[in-house]
């Protein structure tokens, strides 16, 4: 089929749909909507404790200062108190007990910010301070688990490493990382008729705040209907951590009848919602003198904070993500979901994959510095088989790895980034240098593609085509900045054959289209394309029985090609062809719905195949490191990755562009700092750094892989790229490793993250480099 | 104020009081009015300074650098405030003034303690004055977590003059090392009188000790403000009797890295 003649075809780089909107500042967000004049600001009232009791909470004096319409506690939800996503364990108002500093105490309705900040103050809070577990290593001491550990075990790991010629322990440790959305949780409730409430989210979920916003209330799911226009940055924090602030303002709308919105400052938002999880990965791994890996077993602790969250979900994707691209024959993964009186932590881009992946990285790197060989050599020594290979690799979990491209991939990018000579000169370097020290990594990513939970795999659309020819785009998936939109739009206008602006996008509401599932696990496209493709055929194909039966000629002669419908010889324009068929009273409106076939997933056994593909790709840094000071620079950075066959390559390049800046930043500047009372103290960008502009690589070259093609019936070919990116940026974190190692006389660096100057200069010193 | 919420009961914006967005000469100072904003005066002292312009870039972003001022840097008196070391080590004095009464006295001189500043009720201030006189031998080291858009962990601004080879008035003037701006005496003294020579730059490190216990914070260790404050005298050794600088802030690597050492 051609498709030269569409604006906006698949395969185009159409730019975002709202990309002139964001940078003039016309894209309107939850707090720029125009809201009745009496619309009221929900302000949350916060734990200042991390465990206590709480003894009293004395709220008249709040209540009593002006401009204060409603007070809210538990006490005046008239159905479930909780806002918990999977498991009902997060109250949205604390009732006796606080687990965390930041805890959502009660909440109250103002006229305006000014007098909610006036009077939360006022409230006389009084508490019987118990004992706080905080960290990782508190956590694990006192066996502090939200459940006990979980396993997955392929061969026979402990054989293994007895009989392997070498065997190495080692620990990494890498903290959270802040969402840093640059819109924070936002929220506006508009309460109806008969106790309806319509609600405008931040969210990537709407279907969750809808079902948890109706049992908070007790009413059924038809009573609230959630809408989602864009979000200005999610990266997972608006997966579960948008449930409070829309159930506060729907509350506040219920009980006091007026418009009410919720908008966390900065501040609030990092003190009340949950951030990746920061991890303790223990490894014993046993290899041979070429490298090969024989056997690992890895002991994750991950800091999930004071309930659940998504975190068995994040804890099974890091369990799952444990051997990466490698081969390994005996494998034991055993996962400890550590509770802490801290933020309950979520989802970010990766899920889990990113600090499981930490792990086996670290294994391979320390493994080389253990031979002497250069980890690019030990690494590829354990890649899985290509997926021309006479026998496939088999994962930990039990899915047999049929489209593995990690070699070619690997192969090309040590090529066209000058690997060997780099490596070559940067030994030089640090060999002529002693208070500066460079250094390089490759490191390669597969990421399973598809939620690991396998329902959740399952995605609605609805179309409407009007009778002029334009087309009503809608869908379950969320738009965040990721081009989602665009790219639903554009293999719509594909299928219909349409210029793309003939298509409009439109909100994701809970109204047009129900039961979805978050916009995550980089399913966006895979999933919500599939279904609008499919309603888009659906309509097509009225179109086309239609207008062969008028032509007396069989449907597989009407063709719809480059705006036209041709019917055998004669042809009209598609809005002639629509509007032909209203008056053929056909009907133009239609819903899709797709769901991933070949999954399966036992959680208790942790077997199965819960993913549809693997997405690939590598990324070589190169790093200076100032060893006075531990100031470092990003010098160059090559990615190689594989989108399969893009929709729309702009986008896709962005999404691996900003991906890798991001895992920079988890690995290197962003550091979540608590103090002993469990106060986070970096809350605001004074003090929580993400990359800035002039952090990005001085050279920076991104390429597709070119022969990138999904093995997979996937929506015209294509791969999820929404978060196997982020981990392209562990090669930063190994190259800033690899510097320290060029220090004369070093042991092995062992450096955990984030790798601030800070970490970076006390390693350094650690390992030899005294200057004093 | 937007992030305490704090209330005031009365606001005096002198943001355009006529003269105070000036820089003048004034004998051999310029005189920095107290509405000159970063911007300005980095504009300003780009050529003749050019370690502190690349300094202020590290302000913020242009909005903020053409918001905030440099008296309000000094007058605020925060520990980490990055122009007090420099205009200390300027050698730079401050004017205040009540009414029609004005006094001026060594920048350093001005603060007193964490929170406290000799800044008597109803005195304001007017004007600083930098001296004019190139100062090829300053260096400003800028240790924060980012390089651009940060808040210090330490900072140091160092400056001395040579007299016929030997080292005299060096100032080693330190952000985030005390609950105030502040030299390091101790590591000055190790300096002054003696040749440009590694030598005594690392006796001035081992000598910091004794100058400052520093604080722990979610910016950095009291083990990393000592450490790399140390490591920042071997470096401004370097620097100075190296051929090329050794900085990744800000520099050009692309344009190569050879020449390290």
């Amino acid at each position: 089929m051609t498709s030269s003649g569409v604006d906006g075809d698949i395969r185009q780089s159409k730019h975002h749909d709202s990309a002139v909107k964001h940078v003039s500042g016309r894209a309107v967000y939850v707090d720029d909507m125009a809201t009745p004049a009496n619309c009221l600001t929900v302000l949350i009232g916060q734990s200042a404790h991390a465990h206590a009791k709480i003894t009293l909470m004395d709220l008249s004096a709040v209540a009593a200062a002006p401009g204060i319409v409603a007070v809210m506690t538990a006490a005046d939800i008239p159905g479930v108190n909780d806002c918990g996503p999977v498991i009902h364990d997060d109250p949205v108002f604390a009732v006796d007990e606080v687990c965390y500093v930041g805890q959502s105490l009660f909440a109250i309705a103002a006229v305006d910010m000014a007098a909610a900040r006036a009077a939360i103050g006022l409230a006389v809070i009084e508490y019987d301070p118990l004992p706080a577990i905080l960290t990782i290593d508190a956590a694990m001491q006192a066996k502090s688990w939200l459940a006990s550990p979980s396993e997955m075990i392929k061969g026979d790991v402990q054989t293994a490493l007895t009989a392997a010629p070498h065997a190495l322990r080692g620990r990494v440790c890498a903290g959270g990382q802040e969402h840093f959305y640059l819109e924070g949780q936002a929220a506006l409730a508009i309460p109806g008729e008969d106790g309806e409430i319509q609600l405008f989210c931040s969210t990537q979920h709407p279907s969750e705040i809808q079902n948890k916003t109706a049992q908070m209330l007790g009413l059924a799911n038809h009573a609230v209907t959630v809408e989602t226009r864009r979000m200005g940055g999610a990266f997972g924090g608006k997966e579960s951590q948008g449930n409070l602030p829309a159930m506060t303002a729907a509350l506040a709308a219920y009980l006091t009848g007026q418009p009410a919105k919720t908008i966390y400052d900065r501040d609030d938002d990092f003190m009340l919602t949950g951030k990746r999880h920061d991890c303790r990965i223990d490894y014993h791994v046993g290899f041979d003198d070429d490298g090969r890996v024989l056997a690992v077993e890895f002991e994750q602790a991950l800091r999930c904070g004071m309930s659940w969250d998504l975190s068995a979900g994040i804890a099974a994707r890091a369990m799952c993500h444990a051997d990466n691209a490698y081969d390994i024959p005996h494998m034991k993964i055993t996962n400890y979901c550590c509770l802490t009186h801290t933020q309950s932590n979520t989802a970010f881009r990766g899920f889990g994959g990113p600090q499981g992946m930490l792990g086996i990285e670290r294994v391979m790197d320390e493994v080389a510095h253990y031979l002497g060989l250069d980890p690019l050599q030990v690494r590829r020594k354990n890649f899985y088989p290509d997926k021309g290979a006479a026998k496939f690799g088999i994962t930990p979990y039990g899915q047999t790895v049929e489209d593995c491209v990690i070699q070619p991939i690997v192969d090309e990018l040590v090529k066209t980034s000058d690997y060997v000579a780099r490596r070559a000169a940067i030994a030089a370097f640090n060999a002529a240098n002693q208070y500066v020290k460079r250094g390089i990594a490759l490191t390669p990513v597969k990421f399973g593609i598809s939620f690991n939970t396998t329902f959740l795999n399952q995605a609605g659309s609805l179309i409407h085509v009007y009778n002029d020819g334009s087309v009503h785009l809608n869908h379950g998936g969320t738009e965040m900045g990721q081009g989602l939109y665009t790219k639903i739009a554009q293999i719509v206008a594909h299928e219909f054959q349409i210029d793309v602006d003939l298509v409009k996008i439109t909100a994701t509401t809970t109204g047009k289209v129900p039961n979805t599932s978050a916009t995550a696990a980089s399913s966006g496209t895979d999933l919500n394309g599939m279904a609008a493709m499919r309603a888009a055929q659906t309509i097509k194909g009225r179109i086309a029985a239609f207008l062969a039966d008028e032509y007396q000629t069989d449907q597989a002669e009407v063709v719809f090609a480059n705006g036209q419908v041709h019917i055998g010889t004669d042809s009209m324009a598609f809005a002639d062809a629509v509007k032909r068929a209203y008056l053929g009273r056909v009907s133009l409106s239609a819903t899709g719905f797709y769901a991933t076939p070949k999954l399966s997933w036992d959680k208790d056994r942790m077997h199965g195949r819960p993913f549809y593909y693997f997405a690939y790709g590598a990324a070589v840094s190169e790093v200076i490191v100032d060893l006075l000071t531990g100031e470092n620079r990003l010098l160059r950075a090559d990615l190689l990755h594989d989108v399969g066959k893009s929709i729309n390559p702009a986008i896709d390049m962005g999404q691996i562009e900003g991906g890798f800046l991001q895992g920079v930043g988890w690995l290197t500047t962003e550091e979540l700092v608590w103090d002993a009372a469990g106060r986070l103290q970096t809350h605001a960008p004074s003090t929580y750094k993400i990359p800035a502009c002039s952090d990005r690589p001085i050279d920076w070259r991104v390429a597709f892989y070119a022969d990138g093609e999904n093995s997979e019936d996937t929506i015209h070919k294509s791969k999820a790229v929404g978060e196997p990116p982020l981990m392209l940026g562990i090669s930063s974190f190994l190259a800033l490793s690899d510097a320290l190692a060029g220090i004369k006389g070093a042991a092995y660096p062992a450096l955990d993250a984030p790798a601030t100057a800070e970490r970076l200069l006390l390693t350094a010193n650690r390992l030899g480099a005294n200057f004093v | 104020m937007t992030k305490q919420h704090r209330k005031f009961g009365t606001f005096i914006w002198t943001g355009r009081v006529a003269g105070f967005d000036q820089i003048e000469t004034d004998g051999d100072f310029m005189r920095i009015m107290p509405a000159v904003t970063h911007q300005q005066f980095l504009h300003h002292i780009a050529d003749a300074l050019p370690e502190c312009a690349e300094l202020l870039r590290r302000f913020g972003a242009l909005q903020v650098r053409s918001s905030g001022t440099v008296c309000g840097n000094i007058a605020n008196a925060s520990p980490i405030g990055d122009l007090p070391p420099v205009l200390m080590a300027l050698a730079s004095k401050i004017e205040l003034t009540k009414a029609s009464k004005t006094r001026i006295l060594d920048l350093e001189n001005f603060f007193l303690d964490y929170g406290k500043q000799d800044r008597q009720s109803g005195e304001f201030l007017s004007a600083i004055l930098v001296p004019q006189e190139p100062a090829p031998h300053l260096r400003c080291y800028k240790i924060s977590k980012r390089f651009d858009q940060d808040i210090s962990a330490v900072m140091l601004a160092a400056n001395l003059h040579l007299d016929d080879g030997v080292i005299t008035d060096v100032c080693l003037a330190f952000g985030g090392m005390a609950g105030i701006p502040k030299r390091a005496s101790h590591a000055e003294a190790k300096l002054a009188g003696k040749p440009l020579d590694m030598t005594h730059f690392k006796a001035a490190a081992a000598a910091l000790r004794d100058d400052f216990t520093p604080l722990s914070d979610m910016r950095g260790s009291a083990e990393y403000r000592l450490l790399t404050s140390q490591n920042l005298l071997i470096k401004y050794g370097l620097d100075l009797t190296a051929s090329r600088q050794m900085r990744l802030a800000g520099a050009d690597l692309a344009a190569g890295l050879e020449g390290w050492s």
